[in-house]
């Protein structure tokens, strides 16, 4: 550290720095470096309301260092400091000007060493147990979170080993860089928490990898611990440890031992998924296929059995058709019997009616030949009647009678045959053989 | 009906009424039983049709998984 500009005597013969501003001065240079220092407990008081005051020294050189930590820091690291103990702080000198005391102020306080670790292990543990926040109910994990918020170092094989182990499933990471290692590990995991709070994320995962105990205290810090009991998302670690669990893992939702662990347990439900449904693919394809195979053996049975069925009928029906034909045939040839014997019957009538035809011609032509002659006397007779018959119509003829001189007298084409007829005056006319004359009615004489 | 429109279990299930009928008769009366034939000719028909249909589209979703699988 560079301490000449408080050094220039010109400066200081021309201007004298207050006290205070000298003493701010020098914190100002000293805040400006964090020291880690380790010794044992002289003397502790917290009875100075919001800050503790300590001394340690060194065990084999006589040498003491005042210190001081803010009471809400203190229980942040949690611890239970007494008088004794091998403890590791980190933090910055500074003068506390109204003593002009110098001292360092802490920001982390750890026990160093196995026995005094795990002191305060077993000492937080049974705190927090008498709470029952080991006993409360765990957050189920997501099966198929989309969205996994992690809080790991990104130094390391952690993140890899992870990221690797980690089925692709179409998970969104978000990742937040912490220290997760010595007691500074605290107030990063406390920061990244809270960060987390606020964020949309399905699951939580905080891990590191294995290391000795002592770099493991941020996880046995009460405050962290608290805070993951309490986070509202599940929360699923995985810190590596030796013999005992740190306390993180043994409140959080679920612990895994390691960060391949971690990716294991969110891969577990996809490959009991994927186990189920090959299962059930299995069990549906088998059992729709035998479906199947039962359903076309049910078909081929009914077509066989109606096949066989009708088929039968068929050859049943053929049997009592050929049972007909055959009753057919027999009556047939009865028939064809009965026709010879009509044939026979038939020529026997036939010649028989031959016989009885000739006998008919021959009677036939006996008589004609006597009605021809009757026929032509018959006819003469009639000759000679009809003659005799026209002389006397010819006689009665009026034309005949007109020319032998006689005449026919009308009145209107009436024919007058009496006086009574005809009128004086009227007309008449008169038919003659030859002509017909008019003539008017100028005398009547009965 | 086509082969998509028929419902195997109400086709199948006039079917064996068909066959149930063949069994009851002491004497089948030979245009009725063609009359059945005939019916169940048709249901043999469609029942063939959309089990074949079923089993290819079976085997093609048991192809798609298979790729599935493998991918």
């Amino acid at each position: 550290m560079d301490y000449s500009h408080l050094l220039d005597t010109n400066d200081a013969a021309k201007k004298s720095l207050s006290v205070a501003h000298f003493l701010e001065k020098i914190n100002q240079n000293l805040s400006g470096e964090k020291y880690r220092i380790q010794g044992e407990v002289t003397s502790i008081n917290k009875s100075y309301g919001k800050a503790i005051y300590f001394s340690i020294k060194d065990s084999e050189k006589d040498a003491k260092l005042d210190c001081v930590i803010w009471k809400g820091v203190y229980d942040q690291n949690g611890v239970n400091v007494e008088v004794g103990d091998e403890i590791i702080i980190t933090g910055t000198p500074e003068i506390y000007a109204p003593q002009g005391r110098f001292s360092l102020k802490v920001s982390t306080l750890e026990y160093a060493g196995e026995g005094a670790l795990k002191k305060a292990y077993d000492q937080l543990k049974e705190k927090l147990t008498q709470e029952g926040i080991f006993d409360r109910e765990r957050k189920k994990l997501p099966k198929y979170p989309k969205k996994i918020g992690v809080i790991t170092s990104l130094k390391g094989v952690v993140i890899h080993d992870f990221t690797t182990n980690l089925e692709r499933r179409g998970y969104e990471l978000v990742v937040i860089d912490s220290r997760v290692e010595g007691k500074d590990a605290i107030h990063d995991l406390g920061a990244s928490l809270r960060t987390f709070e606020k964020k949309d994320i399905d699951l939580l995962v905080i891990m590191r990898g294995g290391g000795s105990w002592e770099s493991l205290q941020a996880f046995n810090t009460e405050s962290v611990v608290r805070m993951i009991a309490e986070f509202p998302i599940p929360v699923l670690t995985g810190i590596g440890h030796d013999v005992d669990v740190t306390l993180s893992e043994l409140v959080a939702d679920k612990g895994a031992s390691t960060p391949t662990a971690v990716a294991k347990t969110i891969n577990e439900p996809w490959k009991i998924l994927q186990r189920w449904l090959q299962g059930a693919e299995t069990k549906t394809f088998s059992r729709l296929e035998q479906e199947i195979i039962s359903k076309k053996r049910d078909v081929e049975t009914a077509e066989g059995k109606i096949i066989k069925q009708y088929g039968q009928t068929l050859r049943n029906s053929e049997v009592s058709l050929e049972k007909d034909l055959r009753k057919i045939n027999r009556n047939f040839q009865n028939l064809n019997k009965q026709a010879d014997i009509f044939q026979s019957y038939f020529r026997k009538i036939s010649q028989m009616t031959n016989q009885n035809l000739d006998s008919i011609k021959q009677s036939i032509d006996t008589y004609s030949k006597s009605t021809s002659s009757y026929i032509q006397h018959s006819q003469e007779a009639t000759r000679k009647n009809l003659d005799f018959q026209g002389k006397t119509i010819e006689l009665y003829n009026p034309e005949s009678s007109l020319k032998r001189g006689y005449s026919i007298l009308y009145q209107n084409n009436k024919i007058v045959r009496s006086i009574k007829d005809i009128s004086i005056g009227g007309s008449i006319s008169t038919q003659i053989a030859d002509g017909k004359i008019d003539s008017s009615i100028t005398h009547i004489t009965p | 009906m086509t082969e998509k429109d028929t419902d195997l279990t109400k086709t199948l299930k006039e079917l064996h009424t068909i066959v149930e009928w063949f069994e009851d008769q002491e004497s089948v009366d030979i245009e009725k039983g063609l009359k059945k034939v005939k019916e169940a000719a048709e249901l043999i028909k469609l029942s063939k049709s959309r089990l074949k249909e079923v089993e290819n589209e079976f085997k093609e979703i048991e192809k798609e998984m298979e790729g599935l699988e493998k991918s």
